[in-house]
C-alpha cells in the first residue's frame, strides 16, 4: 500500500471524486471533517434513499440484476445534477407512486385478513346452512351459541321452559336445534324459536354466560342464513380480487422495480460521493484528499487523474511512514490457488498491514490435516465430486470457494488414502488388491499417532517461531523471548528424551538440559509465570494433534464395519444397502469432522501463537452494483 | 477376568470423557444457538467453539486404544 495524496482546484472537486468513484481504487482516509453546507443535502438524500428502500421492500422486488447499464444511464440523465429542483421532482413522482402502492398493499392486507375470517366463519357454520335455510322458511328466528357440553342438558331444559310459554296449551313443545362438536371442549348449537321467544332466549343465554357466535363484522346486519350465503359469496370473490391485486402488483413490480432500483443505486452512489467530499480538506480555492492505494495501482490512478484534469489536479504517493502503519488498510494478496482460504480469516479480524497473513499456511496445512483424517481415496473422490458441484453452483462466491477447498481436500484425501491403502475402507484391497503404500492405520495405530503428534510439533513450532518473528518485528521483547523460550523448552525436552532413550546416543544429555534451561530462563524473563503456563498450554496443544490419528482411525474402522455387513449378510440387497448407508454416514462424518477439527487446530493451536488481527480492511471508494446490493 | 477389566478400563476411558464432552457441548450449543439467533455472523465461530470440548473424548479414545493395544 502507498499513501496517495490529491490536490486540486475546488471547482473540479466533484468531477475528481466522480472519477475516483468510477475507478474504485482509493481507500479514503477515515477522518470526517466539518459537514458544513453538504449536511442538508446529505440528509435529504438519505431520507430519499430510505423511502425508496421502503418502497422496494413493499413492492417485494429483489431482481437487482435487472438494473441494466441502460437503466442506470436513464436514471443518471434524470437525476444526475442532484440539485434541489430535481430532487423535488423525484420526491413528487415517488410520493404519487407511494400512495398508489400503499393503497394496493393495504387493500391486499385487509382482504387477506377478511379471507382468513371468512374461512374461519365458514368452517363454523357450513354445517348449519340447510338448518338455517329450513328454519327461515318456517318463519322462525335462528341463533347460534358456543355451549360447553356439561351444561347442554340444562340449557335445553330451560329453552323448553321458555318455549312452553309460546306454545298453545294442548300442543307439545317442539324444540328445534342442531349442534356440532367443534373441538375437545365446545359445542356449537343452533336454536330455532318463534320470533316472539327470541328476546327471552337471549336473556336466558346471557344468564348462563353462554357466548353467541358472530359472523365477521361486515355481515352482522344479516340473518344467520343470509350471512352464510354472504360468506360463501365472499369466499368466491375475495380470492379473485386478491389475484387481481397480485397481478397488478406483479405488473407494477416489473415496471417500477428496475426504475426504483436504478434511482436507489444512483442516490446511494451520490451519498457515498458526498461523504467523500466531506472528507476533503478545503483550503481556499484548493481542496486536498488522501487515502491508500495498492502500490501496483498507484501509477494507473495518478496517470488517469493527470490525463483527465491536467494541471488542475496534482497527485503524489509515498510509502507509509512509521507512525502511519497502524492506519494502513490490509488487502489480502495470495496466489490464486490459496485465495479461497481467505474464508478462514473471515471468522477473525484481518491481519494488520505489517502482520503475518496466514492464508498460504492455512492453505497448505488445512487440507493436509483434513485429508489425513479422511485418509480414504474413495471418499476423496466423492469429496472432489461435492467440490465440483459446489464450484459449478454459482449461487454464491462462498460456495465456489468451499468447492475449491474441497478440491484441495480431495487431493490430500486420495494421497493419504494411497498411503493407508484405503478405498471405501478395505473395498480397494478386496477388489483391486490395493495395499497400503505406508501402513494400514486401522491395524498399526501407534505410528500414526506418533506421526500426528510430530505434525503438531512442526505446526505449533512454526506458530511459535512466527510469534517470535512478530515480537522481533514489533520490538516486543516479552513476546519474542516467551515464544523462543517455549520453543527452547519443547526442543530441550525432546532432546532430553531422545538422549535418555538412546535415540541419539552420540549426543550428551547436557545438550538437552542446556536447551531446556535456556528456554526456561527466556520464558520467565519474557512472560513470567504466565509464560510458563503458556508453555504448558503449548505442549497440550501439540498433544491435541493426536486427534488427526484418532478421527482417522474411527473413520477407517467405520468403513471396515460397512464392508463387514456384506461379509455377514452376503451380497444381498439388504447387505449392500447397509454397507452403502454406513459408508454415506461415514463420508458425512469424515467430511464434517475432519474440516471442523482441522479448522480448530488452526484457530486454537496454530494462529493463537502469532496472529493478532485488528487490521483494517481495504475498502476502496467504488460504485456498488447488483452483486453487492443483494446483500442488503 | 483380566481382559474384562481392560475392556472396562477402555470403556471408562472413552465413556467418562464422552459424558463430560456431551455436557460441555450441550452448554456451548444452547449458548451458541442464542448467540447465532442474535448475530448470525457468529455461526462459524460457534461451530469452532462447539468442537473444542471434543478434545476430551478424542484423548479418551486414544487412551482406550492404547490400553487395548498394550494389554489386551
Amino acid at each position: 500500500m502507498v499513501r496517495f495524496f490529491i490536490w486540486g482546484v475546488a471547482s473540479k472537486k466533484r468531477e475528481v471524486i466522480d472519477l475516483l468513484h468510477t475507478m474504485g481504487i482509493l481507500h479514503v482516509d477515515e477522518e470526517d471533517r466539518d459537514y458544513g453546507e453538504t449536511l442538508s443535502s446529505l440528509q435529504r438524500l438519505k431520507l430519499l434513499s430510505a423511502t425508496i428502500q421502503g418502497m422496494v421492500e413493499a413492492l417485494g422486488w429483489q431482481d437487482w440484476n435487472a438494473v441494466s447499464e441502460e437503466r442506470l444511464s436513464w436514471g443518471q440523465q434524470w437525476i444526475s445534477p442532484f440539485d434541489g429542483k430535481v430532487l423535488e421532482d423525484v420526491e413528487e413522482s415517488l410520493e404519487a407512486f407511494r400512495e398508489r402502492l400503499q393503497g394496493l398493499v393495504q387493500e391486499k392486507k385487509s382482504l387477506q385478513e377478511t379471507l382468513r375470517m371468512l374461512r374461519s366463519s365458514h368452517h363454523d357454520v357450513v354445517h348449519f346452512s340447510s338448518f338455517f335455510e329450513e328454519e327461515q322458511k318456517r318463519g322462525n328466528r335462528v341463533s347460534l351459541w358456543w355451549v360447553p357440553p356439561s351444561i347442554l342438558s340444562r340449557i335445553l331444559q330451560k329453552v323448553r321452559t321458555v318455549l312452553r310459554k309460546f306454545t298453545p296449551v294442548k300442543e307439545r313443545v317442539t324444540l328445534r336445534y342442531h349442534s356440532i362438536k367443534t373441538g375437545h371442549d365446545d359445542l356449537l348449537v343452533s336454536f330455532s324459536v318463534p320470533p316472539l321467544a327470541q328476546d327471552f332466549m337471549e336473556k336466558l343465554f346471557e344468564e348462563e354466560d353462554v357466548v353467541a357466535w358472530r359472523p365477521p363484522p361486515a355481515f352482522t346486519k344479516f340473518t344467520h342464513y343470509e350471512s352464510v350465503v354472504a360468506i360463501e359469496s365472499g369466499l368466491h370473490w375475495v380470492p379473485k380480487r386478491l389475484k387481481e391485486i397480485e397481478v397488478e402488483m406483479e405488473r407494477t413490480r416489473e415496471e417500477w422495480g428496475p426504475k426504483l432500483g436504478a434511482i436507489l443505486m444512483l442516490i446511494e452512489d451520490r451519498i457515498e460521493a458526498l461523504q467523500v467530499e466531506n472528507k476533503t480538506l478545503s483550503q481556499g480555492e484548493m481542496f486536498s484528499l488522501s487515502g491508500w492505494v495498492p502500490r501496483e495501482k498507484a501509477e494507473a490512478l495518478g496517470e488517469n487523474l493527470q490525463e483527465s484534469f491536467g494541471s488542475q489536479v496534482f497527485v503524489e504517493w509515498r510509502d507509509p511512514l512509521g507512525g502511519e502503519l497502524s492506519q494502513v488498510p490490509t488487502a489480502l494478496k495470495n496466489p490464486k490457488v490459496f485465495e479461497p482460504f481467505h474464508l478462514f480469516l473471515k471468522l477473525l479480524s484481518l491481519p494488520t498491514y505489517t502482520g503475518i497473513d496466514p492464508t498460504i499456511m492455512i492453505g497448505i496445512f488445512f487440507p493436509l490435516f483434513s485429508g489425513c483424517m479422511v485418509g480414504d481415496a474413495g471418499y476423496g473422490v466423492l469429496i472432489g465430486g461435492i467440490g465440483f458441484l459446489l464450484y459449478r453452483s454459482r449461487k454464491s462466491e462462498i460456495l465456489r470457494e468451499i468447492g475449491i477447498i474441497c478440491f484441495h481436500l480431495c487431493f490430500w484425501s486420495i494421497l493419504w488414502g494411497i498411503a493407508f491403502g484405503e478405498f471405501f475402507g478395505d473395498v480397494g484391497l478386496r477388489l483391486f488388491h490395493m495395499h497400503p503404500f505406508w501402513l494400514e492405520r486401522s491395524h498399526v495405530v501407534l505410528p500414526v499417532m506418533v506421526f500426528s503428534i510430530t505434525l503438531g510439533l512442526a505446526h505449533v513450532g512454526l506458530g511459535l517461531f512466527l510469534g517470535a518473528l512478530e515480537g522481533v518485528k514489533h520490538k516486543n521483547r516479552h513476546l519474542w523471548m516467551e515464544r523462543l523460550g517455549t520453543l527452547g523448552i519443547i526442543f530441550g525436552l525432546l532432546l532430553l528424551g531422545a538422549t535418555l532413550f538412546e535415540f541419539l546416543p552420540a549426543l550428551s544429555p547436557y545438550a538437552g538440559w542446556a536447551v531446556l534451561i535456556s528456554g526456561l530462563v527466556s520464558v520467565i524473563f519474557g512472560g513470567g509465570l504466565g509464560g510458563l503456563i503458556e508453555t504448558l498450554s503449548a505442549i497440550g496443544n501439540i498433544l491435541s494433534y493426536v486427534r488427526i490419528a484418532a478421527i482417522g482411525l474411527s473413520s477407517a474402522i467405520l468403513a471396515m464395519v460397512a464392508s463387514t455387513f456384506v461379509d455377514v449378510l452376503g451380497v444381498s440387497v439388504f447387505g449392500l444397502f447397509l454397507a452403502v448407508a454406513l459408508h454415506l454416514l461415514n463420508i458425512v462424518l469424515a467430511f464434517a469432522g475432519s474440516g471442523l477439527h482441522a479448522a480448530r487446530l488452526h484457530y486454537v493451536e496454530f494462529l493463537g501463537k502469532f496472529y493478532t488481527g485488528q487490521g483494517k480492511p481495504y475498502v476502496p471508494f467504488a460504485k456498488r452494483r447488483s452483486a453487492s446490493w443483494k446483500k442488503h | 477376568m483380566e481382559k474384562a477389566l481392560i475392556a472396562l478400563a477402555a470403556a471408562l476411558a472413552v465413556g467418562l470423557p464422552a459424558i463430560a464432552t456431551a455436557y460441555a457441548q450441550a452448554k456451548i450449543g444452547s449458548a451458541g444457538a442464542g448467540t447465532v439467533a442474535e448475530k448470525p455472523e457468529t455461526a462459524g465461530s460457534m461451530i469452532i467453539l462447539e468442537a473444542i470440548p471434543e478434545t476430551m473424548v478424542i484423548l479418551g479414545f486414544v487412551v482406550a486404544i492404547m490400553l487395548i493395544l498394550r494389554f489386551a
